[in-house]
């Protein structure tokens, strides 16, 4: 471990070094832009329903500075800082009991203000690029590749649309998980998207006939490698795919992980996604846990629509099986405006209760009706 | 004995297999990751650009978006006009006469996608110009507002001439 410690400190000398000595900036840009995605969302837990007004978490608001500046022709530099700020997160869990559960009636107390990116980069037209801050992991979204056009509702981590709500059995008592806090949909389903965003060094390979390749390497001694894909043919469609892969097996990621999805999109507007992962954990009792999703769409004029399935298994302890479907339609009204709509029906089977005198967790419906701008 | 999830397991690993070997057959392609992220393309308030682009060395410094380049909206207010003018060309009897100077006798009955057709190539013609006029103003280092005014009164005349077709 101590030697990755030295190429990354051995990386970051080399980028300092050739953001100092190159020539002058031939082109500068700086730009702001941002979005603001709102919703309402209803549920029922099977004893109670709600509507709640939410920020969409599947692509949440934020705003970022992005800047860039070219060298020669061949080098680049640049920085992206993006934040996120979101009241009431359609995915909020905080606390026991969360806040935009059923049955609660308030607000989150003062906005949410989140790092998402904040980082910086050195690209090389041959090279690649090497990245420098906290942002996207090598394997962040390798499970989520999609070109259904319906992403802003519904993708593989279905849970970003009413994570927030909890289960609760036949007689309202809550379902508890085995800390002892509230089991939400968010704790169930996992599409165990590689390690999302984190403070790391990212390199990416130049693009070789449509593939490249990813690995970072950040705190914890942990790193991560990915492989991307995209293609198209003339008269016949698009084809992108994704594999990532976690060793883990150290204190801050004890398990060890894959993940991989493929997005198929044909001309004539049908596209097909299907996306698996999986995390081997490295802790004693804990078995493998697995997610499936698959989603079936149609892209025509301003309209895609989808239909999708899910199935998360042991995401949260041993014997829980969750099931997830969902239709979406997103209606692109405008280049910079789009509406949509969304349910999604979550099923959770669990073999140990907890407390044991809870029976088993009823089913929860959820629709989310809500727009997207960027502005 | 494979169950159920095995199986699922090993048709996805697969899948992913065959979905590379299979690329190697198509053309590479864009992909950005849509699931999580910023919405692509353009803005509410910034347009065509999608951000709001504070510096730009390339198109000459701070705030070029505000210097005159035609926004999405007033692109399409362009191109509606000339949709509803050129079924207007096509129905009176001497049409357009740039068309009627250079066509035989059969050839002169446009139909309106022609028009239509023929109107873009006119206009995208004096974008060319106004361009070619722009590169020289350049060269002689006049003011932004001497420049702004030269456009406007260029596009005065484009109307004018329209109103002028209008009336005829």
């Amino acid at each position: 471990m101590k030697k990755f410690s030295q190429i990354g400190l051995f990386t970051l000398t080399v980028t300092l070094t050739i953001l100092l000595i190159l020539p002058a900036a031939q082109a500068v840009d700086f730009k702001i832009s941002g979005q603001i995605n709102r919703a309402i969302l209803w549920g029922d837990n099977g004893n109670d329903n709600d509507v709640k007004f939410v920020d969409n978490e599947n692509s949440s608001t934020r705003f970022r500075f992005t800047g860039s500046n070219d060298f020669d022709e061949v080098w680049k530099a640049g920085i992206v800082w993006e934040v996120q700020m979101e009241s009431n997160s359609s995915v909020d869990t905080g606390g026991r009991n969360g806040v935009i559960d059923i049955g609660d009636n308030g607000d989150t107390s003062g906005v949410t203000f989140t790092e998402r990116k904040m980082e910086f980069y050195v690209a090389h037209k041959n090279w690649g690029r090497i990245t420098l801050g906290q942002g996207d992991t090598a394997t962040n979204g390798t499970s989520e590749v999609d070109l259904s056009g319906t992403t802003v509702v519904s993708y593989a981590s279905v849970s970003d649309m009413a994570g927030g709500f909890s289960f609760r059995d036949d007689d309202d008592n809550r379902i508890l998980t085995t800390g002892g806090n509230n089991t939400f949909i968010a704790n169930v389903f996992s599409d165990y998207d590689g390690l999302s965003r984190r403070d790391r060094i990212r390199y990416d390979t130049p693009k070789f006939w449509g593939f490249w390749a990813s690995t970072s390497y950040m705190n914890g001694q942990t790193y991560d490698v990915a492989l991307r894909s995209a293609h198209q043919w003339e008269n016949f469609g698009k084809l992108a795919a994704a594999f990532g892969y976690v060793p883990g097996d150290n204190q801050r990621d004890p398990y060890k992980q894959f993940s991989g999805s493929i997005s198929f999109l044909h001309n004539s507007g049908l596209n097909l996604t299907i996306s698996h992962a999986f995390r081997n954990f490295d802790s004693n009792g804990r078995n493998t846990a697995h997610n499936y999703y698959g989603k079936l769409g149609y892209k025509v004029g301003k309209w895609a629509f989808s239909v999708d399935g899910d199935r998360s298994d042991r995401v949260d302890q041993n014997g829980d099986e969750a099931t997830s479907f969902g239709g979406a339609a997103v209606w692109n009204v405008w280049e910079s405006v789009q509406f949509y709509g969304c349910y999604r029906w979550h099923k959770l089977d669990r073999d140990n209760q907890n407390p044991a005198n809870t029976s088993d967790p009823e089913n929860i419906s959820a629709v989310m009706i809500g727009g997207r701008v960027k502005f | 004995m494979y169950n159920f999830q095995t199986i699922l397991n090993r048709l996805f690993w697969l899948s992913l297999v065959a979905a590379v070997v299979i690329s190697c057959g198509g053309k590479p392609a864009e992909y950005k990751q849509t699931a999580g992220e910023m919405k692509e393309g353009p803005g509410v308030l910034t347009g065509e650009e999608g951000a709001l682009v504070v510096y730009d060395s390339k198109r000459g410094g701070a705030f070029p978006q505000f210097r005159g380049k035609p926004s999405e909206e007033g692109s399409k207010e362009a191109s509606e006009k000339a949709d509803k003018a050129a079924p207007a060309a096509s129905d009176t009897s001497t049409g357009s006469p740039q068309i009627a100077a250079g066509q035989t006798s059969t050839e002169t009955q446009v139909t309106p996608e022609a028009a239509r057709e023929f109107q873009e190539f006119q206009e995208w013609k004096k974008e060319q110009q106004a361009f070619r006029e722009f590169q020289e103003w350049k060269k002689t280092s006049q003011g932004a507002a001497e420049y702004k005014e030269f456009l406007e009164w260029k596009e005065w005349k484009t109307y004018q001439e329209w109103k002028k077709q209008q009336g005829q």
